[in-house]
């Protein structure tokens, strides 16, 4: 289960790549997260009725074939928020669990993450603004079974850094970003997590997390002769950069990033001209 | 003698006739007892019961005691039994309605513990049953199997039924497997199922029990009689291209484009073929404009009559219809509201019983906002819109139609599917409704009594990447897969089980054009490589790569935004051969490494076509086996493509070969079938002219191959030992049979190329250079017969755009062969002009002439053949090239009129080789 409040995250350079021994610095990173604003974001917390407290449930279809339902285990803790689907074709059933977030900021950008296992059916998540003057939905439709194998098969025909989807029986990990529009007066919108247009299957959701995409990052770098540092996305663009004094051993650098689900690399420089890249995780 | 009381009693319907009336709540179909048909009342677990009053041979009565009178016609083989069920209400004025559920169980030995419920397979425990109760990307059949035996259970392939659900559950002593559908009978229409269930040999699983399927109800896994072959090749949109008069047959024959999906070519949805009272001229006038027209074909603020917009759209069609077999575009569920109220029983309604509107979608912009979901057949639209398609098939050249969301996606609880009482099913409260997959299957019937030049209307659905149903399917005579493999991979075997052996279609971009909404549905993740364009352009050669693998392992072709690829365009004859001959579930190869390759398997015996290749990062070795019963009943050797010579071993039924395949290696091979002696080591190999040799220590007396697709750009010619002994050929249906005296250890088969050229490629087309043709006082005539067939007016008219064609390509674009048509220049139109004439009418020209025809349009040149261009054109060629220098005629000649156009083809993609000396 995520935790709500501050992620930290720290790394340590020689520990995770060996073939690094020999370089001349180490390098430590604290990652801090935005707080999560989704309540109850595991599932576990009942009320008397077993449901779960803080979420919503709308059964859109209006069928009786429709279920939620709270199951054990979850994905870290002991519960999690399940759709199920019975016996009846109808294209047209679908249903979500909801929760309001307030507190949203105009112009901020969004980071929402989970966990969902499914079955036969389709995942689905919906945004959708809760008042202000300017409409906004995000529905962003992820494949389950049967588009599932592609993650079994694509892997041979491409880098499998660029493969996403859904693994069968297990639990897959969703992640994306929104930005909630400038003078749109949005202060409050309904995240919606469901199935759509689907039949006999299940969704089980568990580990919501929706905060800021803005995080801070604390950089210790240990070296000497050491000349530069800075941020990179995965594409090669440079995002910040920070001199270093090649004549200080142990160096502080303290920023922040504009998303989590964008990936960053650090390059470091030394004063001889050798230049290291590091994935930022 | 009646039996008053009861419980389980059973009746076995089989051979003898029974003349007594017996109470039963089941009936026993076939003789040895182990499988029932029972009806029951949904939701409930007891069978009625009822009274069997009549049983013969093949016929049963059976009166159930609610009512309802059940049918029974009862086929038994030696594998398992086919039962018909028919229902209707014993009293024929009633308007009770009776909401049961029909099922056929089998007890079967606990050994078959692998369960395939038409989607996926499970292992069966006798902790809990295993069901799947979805119709949806569901084949209507599941089986169990063990490793030497299995059994299947499903609905018949020419039923059409709302629901699918099957069931197995085991103890230690036995499992049952059943097979069962909801049915709502009244009396509407008398309602009728069958099922079907037979024993099978599970060499490849779950396969083989699809091959049996096929094999039993072969013409719903192929496209109907008499359609337009083209539909086998590539599909895509021509975007009312005939503005540019004509530009299309080049960019054509480059991509390969072969059927057009013509997108939604009337004014209004339902109003399919717009007649003269209908509308307005506005109307016109937007529908013209929409299409990108108005600048050709409208002045600025012209108001477009009936007449000239039915002119425009028989124009078109007659154009498109050259280069390509013309689909016009249905959505028919989707209909204007205004045509919808002239029949309001065919509206969808919801289970609440308000009217369902669809006012967001809309194929054209006249319709956004206008339009509803509506069910025509059981409502006065059926008639109004079968006349709609029937003058369109009779108004404009189209070979079909194409139907868009084929698929299933809404329930319709209105009148008009009550009163047509198909496929209707029922909800849990007792609400009748009818899926919408219904619907392009009573279409698609009508459609196909309708012809046009002697061609039956085809029918090519889009049944999207989900929500696709068997019977849909079942009913179309081609299958898109609206994406390409990459997107809901596991959905292209779903819906390559449904189409069979009909052409199927990815309609979809390697790269992720259609933007991030789409890119949901794919398994790579494009937003990420959006800044990215290294590892973007490195993913497209990947997902272009997966598509062409794809591609090879299931035979299905593509749209051309994929067949212009370099990685998938020189495999597209391949493909389209793969196609025509029909994709097996059974791959018949078995062997050590055969589980790291893809293999396909196409078309039956001596006309057999495998494919194998290596989808993996590393070489695969793997010895290898060809079953030969899964080919026919004789022997067969394989052929390789690829140049390379094959060893192997013929013996008990079995090929067995080694093939080491390097990474995203692929082989095609082509197979021989050997009668008599059915044993012996061989070796095949081909050459590069397209030859044969088989090398053999022992020998055999004869053998049959194909000459058909033989290696897609040659044909079977002649027969030789290595000595050069002719061999005496026999052909029957495009099939070759050699007998071999029984000392040859070497026959050579001599390959013929499809055209025949008289001269080397420089030589010959010399007379058709850009500079003879640039210059008036050196541009050939063009000569065709007086009569001239369509063929041969379509290769004049490809000789005389080609290079208005390819000079406006490499003037706009900077290259040859740019596909968009719309883009193109008219004003190239008019440039070079070449003059046609009859031959009595070029008598005296004195200056290069090029003759295009049959070889019987032209006797005084065909007399002029050398003995061997006679034989290969007799027996093997489908045309030639010919230079008379001393007449100064190039003739572009065929053995019949498709044979002038492969002639003409092979023309063009000499000259796409040569320079053209034009600056961009």
């Amino acid at each position: 289960m995520l935790k709500s409040g501050i992620g930290v995250f720290l790394l340590m350079i020689a520990s995770w790549l060996p073939a690094m021994a020999g370089d001349p610095f180490k390098l430590a990173v604290q990652r801090e997260y935005s707080p999560n604003l989704i309540k109850n974001s595991g599932f576990e917390e009942l009320d008397t009725a077993g449901m779960p407290t803080e979420w919503g449930f709308d059964n859109c279809s209006r069928s009786k074939y429709i279920r939620p339902e709270v199951v054990s285990p979850g994905a870290g803790g002991r519960h999690a928020a399940k759709i199920g689907l019975a016996d009846r074709d109808n294209p047209e059933l679908y249903g979500y669990w909801v929760q309001t977030v307030r507190n949203m900021q105009e112009g901020r950008k969004y980071y929402l993450a989970l966990k969902v296992w499914n079955k036969n059916i389709n995942f689905t998540y919906w945004i959708q603004n809760d008042g202000g003057k300017t409409p906004m939905t995000l529905i962003v439709p992820f494949f389950s079974p049967p588009g599932d194998i592609g993650t079994e098969v694509l892997p041979k025909f491409i880098d499998s850094n660029w493969v996403r989807g859904f693994r069968k029986n297990a639990w897959n990990a969703v992640e994306g970003e929104f930005e909630v529009p400038e003078k749109s007066e949005i202060t409050a919108i309904a995240l919606r997590l469901g199935c759509y247009a689907s039949t006999q299957g299940e969704v089980v959701i568990d580990d919501v997390y929706l905060g800021l995409a803005a995080n801070r990052v604390k950089v210790k770098i240990t070296g000497s002769g050491l000349k530069e540092i800075a941020v990179y996305t995965e594409t090669g663009a440079r995002v910040l950069t920070q001199e270093l004094n090649p004549n200080v051993v142990t160096q502080n650098w303290n920023f922040e990033l504009p998303s989590r689900y964008t990936g960053y690399c650090f390059r470091i420089e030394d004063v001889k001209g050798h230049s290291y890249q590091r994935k930022l995780e | 003698m009646k039996i008053q009381f009861f419980t389980v009693l059973t009746i076995i319907v089989c051979g003898s006739a029974n003349l007594w009336s017996q109470k039963c709540d089941q009936v026993k179909l076939g003789c040895d007892g182990t499988c029932v048909l029972q009806i029951f009342p949904d939701n409930q677990n007891r069978a009625v019961a009822g009274t069997l009053r009549q049983s013969s041979a093949d016929e049963s009565l059976w009166e159930l005691d609610n009512g309802v009178i059940c049918r029974l016609r009862i086929i038994e083989s030696a594998d398992g039994v086919d039962c018909t069920l028919t229902c209707s209400l014993r009293d024929r004025q009633s308007d009770a309605v009776k909401l049961l559920r029909s099922e056929v169980r089998k007890t079967l030995p606990p050994t078959m513990n692998t369960f395939w419920d038409g989607f996926e397979v499970r292992t069966l425990s006798s902790a809990r049953p295993l069901s799947r109760k979805k119709l949806m990307e569901t084949f209507p059949l599941a089986c169990v199997y063990g490793s030497q035996a299995g059994f299947a259970l499903g609905i018949s392939a020419d039923s059409i039924t709302g629901s699918l659900n099957s069931l197995v559950s085991t103890d230690n002593r036995q499992i049952r497997l059943s097979y069962g559908t909801r049915m709502v009978v009244d009396n509407r229409r008398e309602q009728k199922i069958g099922f079907t269930a037979f024993a099978f040999n599970p060499e490849f699983g779950w396969c083989n029990a699809v091959e049996e399927y096929y094999a039993k109800y072969p013409q719903y896994f192929q496209p109907t009689p008499g359609v337009d072959s083209r539909i086998y090749g590539v599909g895509g949109y021509l975007g009312y291209a005939h503005g540019y008069a004509g530009f299309e047959l080049h960019p054509r024959r480059y991509d390969r484009m072969s059927w057009e999906w013509a997108y939604a070519p009337w004014v209004m949805a339902g109003d399919w073929y717009p007649e003269e009272q209908d509308g307005n001229e506005k109307i016109y006038t937007e529908e013209i404009t929409s299409r990108g027209q108005a600048g050709t074909l409208l002045k600025p603020g012209e108001k477009c009559s009936w007449r000239k917009y039915h002119d425009f759209s028989k124009e078109y069609f007659q154009s498109s219809e050259r280069a390509v077999a013309p689909l016009y575009y249905l959505l028919v569920k989707n209909i204007n509201g205004k045509v919808i109220s002239k029949f309001p029983d065919s509206g969808f309604r919801d289970a609440a019983g308000n009217l369902g509107s669809n006012k967001d979608s809309g194929s054209i912009t006249a319709d956004l906002g206008h339009c509803g979901w509506a069910f025509a057949y059981g409502s006065g639209l059926q008639a109004y819109l079968e006349r709609k398609i029937r003058l369109a098939v009779e108004n404009y050249q189209i070979s079909g139609f194409s139907f868009d969301m084929a698929n299933y996606s809404i329930n319709d609880y209105g009148p008009a599917q009550l009163k047509y009482a198909t496929a209707r099913n029922f909800d849990e409260d007792g609400k009748i409704y009818t899926g919408d997959f219904a619907l392009p299957i009573f279409f698609a019937d009508y459609i196909h009594t309708l012809k046009r030049d002697g061609k039956t209307m085809a029918v090519y659905m889009n049944l999207a990447m989900n929500g696709a149903v068997g019977f849909t399917a079942f009913h179309a005579d081609g299958l898109m897969y609206e994406g390409c493999p990459g997107d809901c991979t596991g959905q292209v075997l779903v819906e390559r089980l449904m189409s069979g052996r009909k052409p199927m279609n990815f309609w979809g971009f390697p790269d992720n054009c259609f933007g991030d909404n789409f890119s949901q549905y794919s398994a790579v993740n494009w937003a990420k490589l959006k800044n990215h364009p290294q590892a973007r352009e490195e993913i497209r050669q990947g997902m272009a790569q997966f598509l062409l693998f794809s591609s090879l392992r299931y035979g299905i072709t593509m749209q051309t935004w994929s067949s212009t690829h370099p990685v998938i365009h020189p495999w597209l004859d391949v493909i389209t051969a793969l196609q025509k001959a029909g994709w097996h579930p059974t791959t018949a190869v078995k062997g050590a490494g055969s589980d790291l390759l893809w293999i396909g398997r196409f078309g039956n015996g001596p006309e057999t076509i495998i494919t194998i290749t290596n989808p993996e990062r590393v070489p695969v070795k793997a010895e290898l086996t060809l079953l030969n019963s899964y080919l026919g009943n004789a022997g067969y050797l394989l052929v390789p493509e690829c140049g390379q010579p094959l060893k192997q071993q013929l013996r008990n039924g079995k090929t067995s070969f080694a093939l080491e395949l390097p990474p995203k290696g692929i082989v095609v091979m082509r197979t021989m079938e050997i009668t008599g002696r059915l044993a012996g080591n061989f070796e095949t190999v081909q050459t590069a002219n397209g030859d044969i040799i088989i090398k053999t220590p022992t020998t055999f007396p004869a053998f049959k191959l194909s000459g058909r697709f033989y290696d897609f750009r040659h044909r079977l010619m002649a027969v030789s030992t290595a000595a050069g002994k002719p061999q005496r050929v026999s052909r029957e249906n495009d099939c070759f049979t050699v007998k071999i005296p029984a000392d040859a250890a070497e026959i050579i088969v001599k390959a013929c190329p499809q055209i025949v050229l008289s001269n080397p490629a420089d030589a010959l087309l010399a007379c058709f250079r850009y500079s003879a043709v640039a210059d008036p006082n050196t541009r050939p005539l063009l000569v065709l017969p007086e009569k001239a067939v369509r063929e041969e007016l379509i290769a004049r008219d490809m000789f005389a755009l080609y290079y208005p064609t390819n000079v406006c390509s490499l003037t706009k674009f900077g290259h040859r062969n740019t596909t968009d048509v719309n883009q193109f220049d008219p004003a190239y139109l008019t440039k070079w002009p070449f003059q046609t004439l009859t031959p009595q009418a070029a008598s005296g020209h004195r200056g290069w002439k090029i003759y295009i025809g049959r070889q019987d349009a032209f006797p005084q040149l065909a007399a002029k053949f050398t003995t061997k261009e006679k034989e290969q054109l007799e027996f093997a060629a489908e045309g030639m090239v010919k230079l008379f220098p001393n007449e100064k005629i190039l003739w572009i000649g065929g053995r019949d009129a498709a044979g002038v156009i492969a002639a003409a083809q092979c023309c063009f993609s000499i000259l796409d080789q040569t320079k053209l000396n034009v600056k961009p």
